[in-house]
Parts: C-alpha cells; sequence; structure tokens
C-alpha cells in the first residue's frame, strides 16, 4: 500500500466511522477539558490575585500603634532589613450618617497624593468613579454591598462618633461630600473587619486627605519589603520571607510601647497587689466571726438536743410505769373475777357430794335387803334339794323292781318252776312293789300250776303300772331338777350381784371420801385467793398515787432546761444581728474591691503589649481567597481525574474494538507482507488524530470556560477586578500527553495483539467467543423461571465480561459525577436549616451604647410594639478568634444573652449529629461546629479570641453546636463576666415577631429606628436573602459540573451501545432474518443495556456518595460549613438522568439497529 | 400457478460512479412443494434471487410473487411479517448465536413463529437431541448446519432458503444434509430452494436454475429427481 492508498484507507476508515471517531473526539475534548480547565483554576485564581495586588502595590504589612507612632518609630521601622517603603497615615472608625436614617460604621484612611505619584506609594485605589479625595470635605469610598445603595458621587455624608466623643478631636469637619468610588487591594472579599464602636464591624471603608485628619500621632504603617514585587504573594516563599521581618517588627513594636507604658503598668499592679492584700484580710475577719457565732449556735442546738432527748427517755419511763400499772389493775381484776367464779363451782362440788352421800346410804339399805333375800332362797333351795334326793331314790328302788318283775317273769316263762316260796321270797325281796300287788302276786302265783297265764298277766299288768309310775316319776323328778337347778342358778346371780353392788358402794364410799377431801381443800384455797386480792388492791392505789408524783417532777424539771435555752439562743441571735451587719459592711467593701481589682486588671490588658503588626493574611479576605482557590484545586484534583479517566477507560475499548473489527484488514496486510509498523500505523494515527484533536479542542475551551466561569462565580464574593485565564502549558502537555497516550497505547497494544496471530489465523474468521452456562443457570428453579429472551439477556450479560464491566464502570462514574454535583447542591443548600431550625428567631436590633440608659431600654423599644411576641437582650460583638500558634483568626459572633433560659426561645443550639440540646453555662462558652473545626479544637479545650480592643481572652469550650453560616460563640452572662471581668454591657436585642410573613417590614424597622438609642435593625431572612445570593455562585460551579457529566454520561453510553452493536451486528442480522420485528430487535439489545445501566446506576450511587464526600470536605468555605447529606431527590435525580441518558441514546441507536443491513452483515465471515 | 414465480428482476448495486447488476432480467417459477436447485458460477447472483426471494432485500425492478403475493411492493414492516411467517432460510456459515445452546438456537425462532414445531421433535429429526444443550462451538460444522437447519424448519416456514448448506462440509456430511432437505421436503410439502456450486448435485432438484451474470441461463425441469443417496460427486 503506497502512501497514497494509505491516506485513502485511513481517511475512508475515519468517514467511515466518523461517528465513533468523533465520539472519541468528543470524549477526550470533554474530559481533557475538563480536567485542564479544573486544574487551571487554582493558578489563574491566585494569578489574578497576583496581578492585582503586584499592580496596586498591596503593602506586605500594616502595623497599628494604640498610641500612635512617633517621629522616632517611623525612623527605627525604615532601618530595619527587608523594609523598603514606608508609608504611614490616619485612620479612624466612625459613624457615617447619610441622608438621616441609616448610619453605618465606617474606617476613613488618609490620603496624601504625594505618596503616589509615579503609580508608587502603596495599596493604590482602584478608582472605579469619579476620582480620589483633593481638598478638605472630599471623600472617596468603597464599592462593597454594605454601602447605601444611595450613596453616589456627589452625595453630602455627615460623620460623627459615639457620645462622649467629638469628632472634631480627630477630623476636621463633620461634613464631607462623595467625589469617587473605589477598590482597595486591602479588602478583597466582603469583609471590612472589625472596630471597637457600635456593633462592633465595620461596613465599608472610605478615604480622606490627610490635611482633614486633626491627630497628633500617625496611628497607621503600611509597609512594603524588598520582595513584595518578586515573590508570589501566596507562595511559601514569600510567607517564609515575609516571616523573616515580622519578627523584628514586632519586637520594636513592644519596645516603643514598653517605653510609653511601662510605669504605668507597674503601678497599676501594685494597686492590685495592695487591693488583693486587703480583701484577704478582710475576708478572714470576717470568716474568724463567723466561726465563733457558728460554735455558739451549735453549743445551743446541742443542749436543745439534749433536753429533748431527756425529755423523751422521761416520759417513755412514765408511760412504761403507766403501762403496767393498768396491767396490773387489770390482772386484778381479772383475779376476782376467777375467785368468784371458783367459789362458785365450790359451792355446787360441796352440794353434789351432799348428793352423793344420801345416794350412797340409800344404796346400802337396798343391799343388805337383797342379802336376807338371798339366804332365804338358800334356805328354800336346800330343802328342794332332799326331796329331789328322796324322789330319786324311790324312782331307783321303782326301777329295780321292774327289773327284779322282768326276771321273775323270764323265769317262769322259762320253765322251771319256782315254788311258791322261791316265788314269795322272790316277790317279797322286791321293794318297790306295793303290798297289795305283792299279795296280788302271790295270789296269782298260787294257781301257777293252774293258769301259768294268770301270773304271767298280773306280772305283766304290774310291770306295765311300775313302768308307768316310773315313767312319771322320772318325769316329775326331772322337772323338779330342773327346777333346782334354775333356783340355784338364779340364787348364784343374785350372789354375784350383791357381791358386785357391794363393791360398787365400796367404791363410790371411797370416791366421796375422795371428794370430800378435795372440797375440803378447795376451800381452803379460796380462802387464800381472797387474801392476795385484798393485798393486790393495795399496792396498785400506791402505785397510782408514785406515777401522778413522777409527773408532776418532770414537768417542772423541763421548763426549767427550756427557759434556760430560749435565754441562750436570744443571746445568739443578737451576736448574728451584729456579725450581720458587720459582714454586710465587710462584703460590700470586698464587693467593691473586687471591683477595684478587675479595673486594674483591665486597665493592664488594656495597655498594649506592643504594635499589632499585620501582614497580609490579616487582610479582610486574602487569606480566605487563597483558601478557595485551593479548594477548586482540592477538587480539581480528583474530580476531573475522575471524569477523565471515565473517558480514557470509554476511548480504550472503543479503539479495542475498531481494532478486533478490522481483523481480517490487518491479516491481509500481514499476508501481503506489511510489517508491524507500516500496519499498526493507520489505527496509531487514527487514535492520534481523534485523541490529538479532542485534547486541542478540550484544551482551547476547558482553559477558558472553567476558570472564568468559577471565578465568575466566586466574583461575587472577592472583588479581584481582572480575571485572568491562561493556558497551562504544564497542565495541557499534562492532559494531551495522557489523552494521546491512553488511546494510542491502547490501539498499539490491541494492533499488536492482533498481529501476533498468523496470517491465515487472521484472515480465518475469528473463532466466536464460545458460549458458556453462567452461575445462574445452575439455579435451576430460577433459571427454569426466565422467559427465554430473559435467558439470554442473563446469559449476554454475564459472557461478554469485559463489556459489562465498561458499560458499567462507565455509567457507575456518570451517576456518581451527576450525585456529587447534586449532592454538593444540597450540601450548600443549608439557610433553611440555619434559618428555620437553628437561629428561631427573627429579627435583631443594634443599640448605641453611648446613649443613656433610658433611650436604649429595650421595654421601651421593643416591649411596647404590637408585633413583637418577644425578646432577649443580648450582647452581641464581634470578636476575633485566634488559631493557636499561627496568625490566622476567623471573624465570630460573639454572643452574650442576659438570660440563659430565654435564650433557648431564640436559638436552638444542639449537636448536629446527636442532636442533644445544648445549654449555656457558666463554665465556658458554646462554638459552633466549623469554628471547632477551624480552630482544630474539640469538647472541653480552649481557646482564645481577641476584642475589638485587642484584648486576648481564653474561654473553654462547652459545647459544639450545630451551625452552617458564621461563626459564634456563645456565652452566658456569668461566663463573661468572669472572662472579661466585666458585667456583659448588652447592645443589642434579639426578638420575634408575632406574624413574620404579614409584618410590614420597613414600616416595622422605621419604628424601631426612630428610637434614638436604635442604630439598627435586621431580620434574618434579609440575611438569607443575601446569603443565598452568594450561594448561587456556587450553583454555577456545580451547574458546570453537573452539565460536563451529563455530556460525558451521553457520549459514554453511546460509545458503549455502539460497540454493543457492532460487536453484535451479525447476531442481530440473524434474528431479524429469522422475523424479529424492530421492536423485538429492539428489545432483544436493549434489555442488557438497560440492566447494565441499573447496575452502573446503582454501582455509582455508592460511589458517588464518597466522592460526595471527599469534595465537601476540601470544599467548604471557611465561613460556612456545608450540610453533610444528600437528598432523596438528588439521588433520584441522578438515577433518572442516568437513565434517562441511557434511553436517550438507546433511542439514538434504535435507528442504527432498524438499519442493520442483513444481507451484508451476513455475507462475510467476520 | 406457480407458488412462486420471479419476473424480470433486476438488482443493482450503486458503487460510486459504477453500478454492478448483481441480477439482470431474472425470471422463473417453482411449484409449490419443489426441490429448486439453484447453480451457477460465483458472481453469478444466486445469493442475490435468494436474498430477495427472502425478504431480505429489495429489489429494483420487476418483481417477485410468493403465494400470489408480489413482496417487491411489500415494505419493510411487511417484508419483516414475511420472512417470520413464511421463510426458513439455512445460511452457508450456520450464523448461530454462539451464545444459546443448539436448542436455544431452534427456540429462537420457535418463539416468534405462528406455528412452530416442537423443537425437540425437529432436533431428532436432525439427529441431534442428544447435542441439543451444547453450544454451537462445542459443535462440528455439520453438526452447526443441521442445527440451522433445524432452526430453519422449527418455524414450519412455506419457503425454505438454502445458501449453500454444504459449503463448508465434508463430502459425507453434505450428503447427509442435503437428504435431510430432501426427505422434509418430501414429507412436509415444503417448498425448498438450495443453491449450490456443485453440478452434480443437480440431478436431485426438480427444478434446476442455472444462473449467470445475473441472469438464468438454462432452466430445467427434472422429472424423475434422484435420491440423494445415489449421486456420487
Ligand atoms: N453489496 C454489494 N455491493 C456491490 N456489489 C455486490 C454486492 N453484493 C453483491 N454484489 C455483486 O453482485 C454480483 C452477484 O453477487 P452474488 O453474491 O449474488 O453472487 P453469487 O452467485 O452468490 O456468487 P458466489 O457463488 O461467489 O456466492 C456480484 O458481481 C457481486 O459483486
Ligand atoms: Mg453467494
Amino acid at each position: 500500500m503506497g502512501q497514497n492508498s494509505f491516506l485513502k484507507d485511513l481517511v475512508r476508515t475515519i468517514y467511515k466511522t466518523k461517528a465513533r471517531f468523533f465520539s472519541i473526539l468528543a470524549i477526550i475534548a470533554i474530559g481533557v477539558g475538563f480536567f485542564a480547565g479544573i486544574n487551571a483554576t487554582q493558578p489563574d485564581m491566585l494569578l489574578s490575585a497576583e496581578k492585582y495586588f503586584k499592580e496596586h502595590n498591596l503593602s506586605d504589612f500594616k502595623i497599628i500603634s494604640p498610641l500612635g507612632f512617633r517621629e522616632q518609630d517611623l525612623e527605627e521601622i525604615s532601618k530595619i532589613r527587608g523594609v523598603k517603603d514606608i508609608q504611614w497615615g490616619y485612620s479612624k472608625d466612625v459613624f457615617l450618617n447619610f441622608g438621616g436614617a441609616t448610619s453605618s460604621i465606617v474606617k476613613i484612611f488618609s490620603f496624601d497624593a504625594d505618596d503616589f505619584i509615579d503609580s508608587k506609594g502603596q495599596n493604590i485605589p482602584l478608582i472605579r468613579e469619579g476620582r480620589m479625595p483633593q481638598r478638605p470635605g472630599e471623600m472617596a469610598i468603597e464599592y462593597g454591598i454594605n454601602v447605601p445603595k444611595e450613596l453616589k458621587i456627589g452625595s453630602k455624608v455627615d460623620l460623627y462618633l459615639p457620645e462622649g466623643e467629638n469628632i472634631k478631636n480627630y477630623i476636621k469637619s463633620r461634613e464631607f461630600t462623595i467625589t469617587g468610588i473605589i477598590d482597595s487591594p486591602l479588602y478583597i472579599n466582603l469583609e471590612r473587619g472589625q472596630t471597637n464602636i457600635g456593633n462592633g464591624s465595620i461596613d465599608f471603608f472610605a478615604y480622606i486627605i490627610e490635611k482633614d485628619f486633626n491627630m497628633d500621632r500617625y496611628n497607621d504603617v503600611f509597609i512594603s519589603t524588598n520582595e513584595s514585587k518578586n515573590l508570589s504573594p501566596y507562595s511559601n516563599e514569600y510567607k517564609e520571607y515575609i516571616a523573616s521581618i515580622k519578627k523584628p517588627l514586632e519586637d520594636l513594636g513592644k519596645r516603643a510601647i514598653e517605653e510609653e507604658t511601662g510605669e504605668l503598668k507597674e503601678e497599676l499592679k501594685k494597686g492590685m497587689e495592695e487591693l488583693k492584700r486587703n480583701k484577704e484580710k478582710a475576708e478572714r475577719e470576717l470568716a474568724k466571726g463567723e466561726k465563733e457565732l457558728l460554735d455558739g449556735q451549735r453549743e445551743i442546738e446541742e443542749g436543745e438536743e439534749e433536753l429533748a432527748e431527756a425529755r423523751i427517755k422521761y416520759i417513755k419511763e412514765l408511760e412504761d410505769g403507766r403501762l403496767e400499772l393498768e396491767k396490773g389493775k387489770k390482772d386484778w381484776e381479772k383475779g376476782r373475777e376467777a375467785y368468784l367464779e371458783n367459789y362458785e363451782k365450790w359451792l355446787e362440788g360441796y352440794a353434789e357430794y351432799n348428793q352423793g352421800v344420801e345416794k350412797l346410804n340409800n344404796a346400802k339399805l337396798q343391799l343388805d335387803k337383797a342379802k336376807i333375800e338371798l339366804d332365804q332362797g338358800e334356805m328354800e333351795l336346800q330343802e328342794a334339794k332332799a326331796m329331789l334326793d328322796e324322789g330319786k331314790n324311790q324312782l331307783d328302788i321303782l326301777e329295780e323292781s321292774i327289773v327284779q318283775l322282768k326276771n321273775l317273769r323270764q323265769i317262769i316263762v322259762d320253765g322251771p318252776s319256782l315254788s311258791q316260796e322261791e316265788f314269795n321270797g322272790i316277790v317279797d325281796n322286791i321293794d318297790g312293789l306295793p303290798k297289795e300287788v305283792k299279795v296280788a302276786l302271790k295270789e296269782s302265783y298260787k294257781y301257777i300250776v293252774e293258769n301259768p297265764e294268770g301270773v304271767l298277766v298280773v306280772l305283766n299288768m304290774t310291770i306295765s303300772r311300775l313302768e308307768e309310775e316310773l315313767a312319771s316319776g322320772k318325769k316329775e323328778y326331772e322337772k323338779g331338777k330342773k327346777e333346782f337347778e334354775d333356783g340355784l342358778r338364779k340364787l348364784n346371780e343374785g350372789k354375784e350381784l350383791y357381791k358386785t353392788s357391794l363393791k360398787e358402794y365400796e367404791a363410790g364410799l371411797r370416791e366421796l371420801r375422795a371428794a370430800k377431801v378435795e372440797i375440803d381443800k378447795g376451800k381452803s384455797e379460796l380462802d387464800k385467793a381472797k387474801t392476795l386480792l385484798s393485798e393486790n388492791n393495795f399496792k396498785i392505789t400506791q402505785g397510782e398515787k408514785e406515777l401522778e408524783q413522777g409527773r408532776i417532777e418532770l414537768e417542772k424539771s423541763l421548763e426549767e432546761g427550756q427557759e434556760k435555752l430560749i435565754e441562750a439562743r436570744g443571746e445568739l441571735s443578737k451576736g448574728w444581728s451584729i456579725y450581720n451587719k458587720e459582714k454586710e459592711e465587710a462584703l460590700e467593701k470586698l464587693r467593691e474591691a473586687e471591683i477595684d481589682i478587675r479595673d486594674a486588671q483591665r486597665k493592664i490588658k488594656e495597655i498594649p503589649e506592643g504594635w499589632f503588626v499585620i501582614d497580609r493574611e490579616g487582610n479582610p479576605g486574602y487569606g480566605d481567597y487563597n483558601d478557595d482557590a485551593e479548594r477548586i484545586g482540592a477538587v480539581a484534583k480528583v474530580f476531573p481525574l475522575f471524569f477523565f479517566l471515565v473517558a480514557a477507560l470509554v476511548c480504550l475499548t472503543t479503539m479495542t474494538r475498531m481494532i478486533e473489527e478490522e481483523r481480517s484488514q490487518i491479516g491481509t496486510m500481514k499476508a501481503l507482507g506489511y510489517n508491524t509498523l507500516a500496519i499498526s500505523s493507520k489505527y496509531l494515527i487514527y487514535a492520534l488524530l481523534s485523541s490529538l484533536v479532542g485534547a486541542l479542542v478540550g484544551l482551547a475551551i476547558g482553559f477558558k470556560l472553567f476558570p472564568i466561569a468559577i471565578m465568575n462565580a466566586y466574583g461575587i464574593m472577592y472583588r479581584i477586578p481582572e480575571r485572568i485565564a491562561i493556558y497551562h502549558y504544564d497542565y495541557g502537555i499534562i492532559s494531551i500527553l495522557l489523552a494521546v497516550f491512553t488511546t494510542v497505547s491502547s490501539s498499539l497494544l490491541a494492533t499488536l495483539q492482533e498481529l501476533k496471530s498468523t496470517p491465515a489465523m487472521l484472515l480465518q474468521p475469528k473463532a466466536p467467543r464460545p458460549g458458556k452456562r453462567i452461575l445462574m443457570e445452575r439455579i435451576t428453579p430460577l433459571w427454569k423461571r426466565l422467559s427465554f429472551s430473559h435467558k439470554v439477556t442473563a446469559r449476554n450479560i454475564f459472557r461478554y465480561k469485559r463489556r459489562f464491566f465498561m458499560t458499567v464502570i462507565g455509567i457507575a462514574g456518570c451517576t456518581a459525577l451527576l450525585l456529587a454535583g447534586f449532592g454538593i447542591k444540597d450540601s450548600i443548600d443549608i439557610l433553611d436549616v440555619q434559618f428555620g431550625e437553628i437561629f428561631t428567631y427573627d429579627g435583631q436590633i443594634i443599640l448605641d451604647t453611648n446613649k443613656e440608659e433610658g433611650k436604649r431600654d429595650l421595654e421601651e423599644i421593643l416591649g411596647k410594639e404590637r408585633e413583637v411576641d418577644s425578646y432577649i437582650r443580648a450582647l452581641n460583638q464581634s470578636v476575633e478568634a485566634l488559631v493557636k500558634d499561627s496568625d490566622r483568626s476567623y471573624n465570630v459572633n460573639l454572643l452574650v444573652p442576659e438570660n440563659t433560659e430565654d435564650f433557648k426561645e431564640f436559638f436552638d443550639l444542639h449537636e448536629r449529629v446527636t442532636k442533644k440540646t445544648l445549654d449555656l453555662n457558666s463554665k465556658g462558652v458554646i462554638i459552633t461546629e466549623k469554628l471547632a473545626e477551624l480552630l482544630k479544637i474539640k469538647l472541653g479545650d480552649s481557646f482564645e479570641f481577641r476584642d475589638t480592643d485587642n484584648i486576648r481572652y481564653e474561654v473553654e469550650v462547652k459545647g459544639i453546636a450545630e451551625n452552617y453560616l458564621s461563626h459564634y460563640i456563645y456565652m452566658s452572662p456569668e461566663y463573661y463576666d468572669n472572662i472579661v471581668l466585666k458585667d456583659p454591657l448588652y447592645n443589642g436585642g434579639i426578638f420575634t415577631v408575632k406574624d413574620i410573613n404579614n409584618l410590614d417590614k420597613n414600616n416595622f424597622k422605621e419604628k424601631l429606628m426612630a428610637h434614638e438609642g436604635v442604630l439598627a435593625t435586621f431580620f434574618i431572612d434579609g440575611i438569607a436573602k443575601e446569603v443565598h445570593y452568594s450561594m448561587d455562585s456556587l450553583d454555577y460551579v456545580i451547574m458546570i459540573i453537573v452539565l460536563s457529566a451529563g455530556a460525558l454520561a451521553f457520549l459514554v453510553l453511546y460509545n458503549l451501545t455502539n460497540i454493543n452493536i457492532t460487536e453484535r451486528i451479525r447476531e442481530i442480522a440473524t434474528i431479524k432474518v429469522l422475523g424479529f420485528r424492530d421492536k423485538e430487535v429492539a428489545s432483544y439489545v436493549y434489555r442488557e443495556n438497560l440492566i447494565l445501566t441499573l447496575i452502573g446506576t446503582f454501582v455509582g450511587l455508592i460511589l458517588g456518595v464518597f466522592f460526595h464526600k471527599y469534595i465537601i470536605a476540601t470544599m467548604e468555605i471557611d465561613e460556612m460549613m456545608f450540610g453533610k447529606n444528600i437528598s432523596l431527590l438528588s439521588y433520584i435525580l441522578s438515577i433518572v438522568l442516568t437513565i434517562i441518558f441511557s434511553i436517550l441514546v438507546n433511542i439514538f441507536m434504535y435507528h442504527k439497529l432498524k438499519n442493520v443491513n442483513m444481507v451484508e452483515s451476513l455475507k462475510s465471515i467476520e | 400457478m406457480e407458488y412462486i414465480k420471479l419476473d424480470n428482476v433486476h438488482k443493482r448495486y450503486k458503487m460510486g460512479e459504477v453500478t454492478i447488476n448483481a441480477l439482470n432480467g431474472v425470471s422463473f417459477g417453482i411449484d409449490k412443494g419443489d426441490f429448486a436447485i439453484v447453480v451457477g458460477p460465483s458472481g453469478a447472483g444466486k445469493t442475490t434471487v435468494l436474498n430477495l426471494l427472502g425478504g431480505m432485500d429489495s429489489l429494483d425492478e420487476g418483481s417477485i410473487s410468493v403465494d400470489g403475493k408480489n413482496i417487491a411492493e411489500y415494505n419493510q414492516k411487511m417484508l419483516t411479517e414475511y420472512r417470520r411467517n413464511d421463510i426458513g432460510f439455512v445460511f452457508q456459515f450456520y450464523n448461530l448465536v454462539q451464545n444459546l445452546t443448539a436448542k436455544e438456537n431452534v427456540e429462537l425462532a420457535t418463539q416468534i413463529s405462528t406455528n412452530p414445531l416442537d423443537v425437540e421433535h425437529v432436533l431428532e429429526m436432525v439427529g441431534l437431541k442428544d447435542r441439543m444443550n451444547n453450544f454451537p462451538s462445542q459443535l462440528s460444522g455439520g453438526e452447526q448446519q443441521r442445527v440451522a437447519i433445524a432452526r430453519a424448519l422449527a418455524k414450519n416456514p412455506k419457503l425454505l432458503l438454502c445458501d449453500e448448506p454444504t459449503g463448508a462440509l465434508d463430502y459425507m456430511t453434505g450428503k447427509a444434509i442435503l437428504k435431510l432437505l430432501q426427505d422434509t421436503c418430501n414429507s412436509t410439502g415444503m417448498t425448498l430452494v438450495v443453491i449450490t456450486h456443485n453440478g452434480a448435485l443437480t440431478g436431485m432438484g426438480e427444478k434446476i436454475i442455472k444462473m449467470k451474470n445475473g441472469r438464468v441461463s438454462e432452466y430445467k425441469i427434472n422429472k424423475n429427481p434422484i435420491p440423494v443417496e445415489r449421486i456420487e460427486w
């Protein structure tokens, strides 16, 4: 490929990919422009200031002497090494009245035209209108926001001083005419410093000719040094150089003041010592007297105590005795009752006993009777027994007879007949036979031979008769026997009964006898009891008498003790009243002494130590300006770098992609034998061209746009007349190098990467990136639930890792930039909190403390106004809080409310994080948060502040309050008294009105100002408005950031989406061929983009929060504390904007998607 | 009436001042269910014809009627619908979506189709049932081409267009794929147009269109198409 075709190819490539080319160009332009521009702002700001300072010969030192400079002082000063030029003059702070109502506090400088011949002289005023004063009665005033708007050239003003001081002692005439309006390099911001009149803060400055002053000595000296024209004002070299001159100046000042005030100081000190000694002596004496009295009092108190104790003791004893007696009486009563009861019982027992005796006697009688009956019965039984025995005998005989008879009958029957005799004998032998029967038998037997039967009959008859007889006899016998036995048994029973009854009787007798003994015993006991009872009765009566006696004695002795005590007390109180009177007098003396001591201390304090040697850091705004520039510089260190990184990253991706696309061409050229340089040079030149042109465009715009825009924004706060924005070669070269290096080197790397492969491989279609399963697919339930197209999206997102990270980083970067931008805006939106939540009052008035008290009585001024709801007196003074070991000081409002409780109604002082309410106490002060930060102090630390009379005081910090605007020291009157050694002179009132919204403020103000003692009145919403105005400048800076971030976001998204589409053009063509409708194709591609955008946005939010924190920390200005939080709205805005950009880009790309040429995209193998 | 009818179709590419007549009055017809073969030398305009038939490109002159409708008059939207509902396209280089498995590639087609065939069934037809969860990079060229065919078939198109489906394949694989196409055509009554460089294959087709220099140089109707198995080349 010849030179020609090389160029043609290059131009054609650029033309073909013009969107890509210009997007790289634009991204680089924005990135570089922002980077270089913001970075240039700090040096540009300093350069602008340097130019102003040098052209107007800003002095290096200002020396103020409270006693004025003597001729020799000026000579000494000019002798100090390094001092080049010295310019002296007068200055005086006065009230300036213009057109009646409003007075301003003005610092009047003297102007000596001779000093300024040939653009010499220091602090050359910058004339904006008119001219400097030339004749007496002429005045040039400054061009500041505190100058009344109506004050113009030709206006006449009136100067005066607080009551008691005559302006004529300082300035020859009172009336001046304005001839010019000027600026001075001494005052570059809105602050004008402090004074000791009015509310302590100067409204503006003015010049009159030197001859108009009427003062003995010059009190201002300005010094310029040898190096002030050579060194840059804020440089370290300058600071070091200045420090080396400051020391000798200060030493000189100390010596000079010492010479004039040494003696006075000694005297004052001596006087104070004397006062202190006297005071201590008086205190000691007083303490001694008090101690004596206290001892006496203690003795009396002890006596009283003893008496009371004794009284209690005796009363208790008496009471005990009485109680015992009562108990005895009760016991006696009980005893008597018991005795009566027992006696009754005894009588009953005795009657019972008698009854028993009678019963026993009766029983005895009966027993005796029974005995007789028993004996009789026994006799009868014995008789019956005898009869029974007789009966039995006869029966036996009868039975014998029967047996014999039967035997006989047997003999007869058997045969051997008996002789008659025999028979007779036998019969006779039978005892039981009655004779007639014997006879009959014997008779019958006689006929035995003839009639044997007859015998037998008779025999049988006899036998049966006998048997009959026997049977009945037996029966009778049995009966009798039974009867006998019954009778015997009954008798025995009767005997038994008798015996037991007898025993019972004997027992009864015994019992009765025992009862008798008992009864007798009872009787004797009863008698004994009776005797005891009557004895006790006597004792009780005795006891009662004794008790009464005791009581009477006790009362008498108590009364005596009491009387003695009363007497002692009377003496004591006499002692006390003497003491008190003396004490009052002594204390009065002590108080006087104390006041004297304090006065002496104050006087010593008021004697200056030396001159006030103030270098430029002491000029209002001088240091702040550098701080602000540094702040921008700090922002520049990260913000644009981040910005730039995102841009570079995107360019890198874009170039890499481009080279990948041209793979086959690279392969062809390699195959044709071109060397690496020849092949890669096309891409290098492409990258170089786009980045270089982009960088140059960016620099051209950035170096002008950003510094000027930001300086304009700060211009509201700083009076630097000329704003210089130069091309900084260092930043220019750095950013060009960075931009070109990143794009070109990434192209080179990508080309080299491609060239590693052989031409054959390059010509081969690049093996498509293999599909892979992603982690999500392993979570089967989730994966299954996804629709087909969602699956594709999910896989695509995780497959193209580079694209994933590029997009996420790119978008995150944009979101972070946006969020930080909006966040900063939130952070500086602090007025609502300041004036709504912290300052809950509506307005303040400033009183002229030089007027007599009646004329500045708040009760008169505010108390009578209908509109006023409540008010509080306060001391409101402007002081300088000093940074330890440094010259830096911060202007602070010292506020001392008269009443710390009421104070809470007007200020809600609380800690920011914990919201803990802070109370003013007598132990220390409450300071505002930012002040604490600037002074680098914590709770419990101490710091010093300097009042308008240049006296230093050290205070301890007892609370750090949330506060955003300016600095405050809040102090209780007690603590003020401790520290300042005098009562606060309340010079102001803080008030709330009933209805701030419907208040005619001007009318109200006029009413208040009509009081002679009122110097000024203002409402806080007025301040709020003013601050708002200056805040707008910061808003402007933020707008720049947000717009730049937006533009970048758009480009980044465009590029990434573009790459996304070209990378997948085949895939897109394929699905188009398949018949996907345009919308389906779009959603196929965009779903991924959207998800990536969302992820990026989310990451960006996190990033943005940190980003914001950092920027706020570096950007804050001294007079303010910025809010630390980002509002919800800002989050939403950042998200919405990012998404809108993303959607916009996608809409933009929709066109491209629609026109993807299927045929061409699918024809070749890529 | 022929199912497809090209009538004096012209397609020109303007390249600056030069105009290339890719198609220079092409006319031919194909019946429904035919297996048509387009052959011709490189640059003859075969791909161009197929692209026009597939509704992927617009023509400059003439008319193409498919099923009685002149697609030459279709706008982009109608062409999209035409591609969506009537056409199955098989590319020489498969053009599978790398990031989708074989099955998903087929699903890509079926999910937008009104009357799709069962995905797995189609993959079975092309003999890839057990490989359906593989990604293209895990498949051989022939297998990828079969996936591409399955993707085209699964839409159940009226017209299946294949641009050199065997171009990148070896003999046996190419044959198998052609067989697959022929069988499908026979069994479903789908109309099939296949481009090939291989003259030996012409015997397979029922219509043989020979092209040269942007024209139809020969148009043959083959009454007795030979089954693929018997063709040797
Ligand atoms: N996008 C285009 N731009 C310019 N000319 C083109 C374009 N596409 C095709 N042509 C030209 O149209 C003619 C026909 O091309 P086509 O791709 O149809 O040929 P083909 O018969 O398919 O050839 P092959 O067998 O090599 O694929 C060729 O001469 C080609 O150069
Ligand atoms: Mg072709």
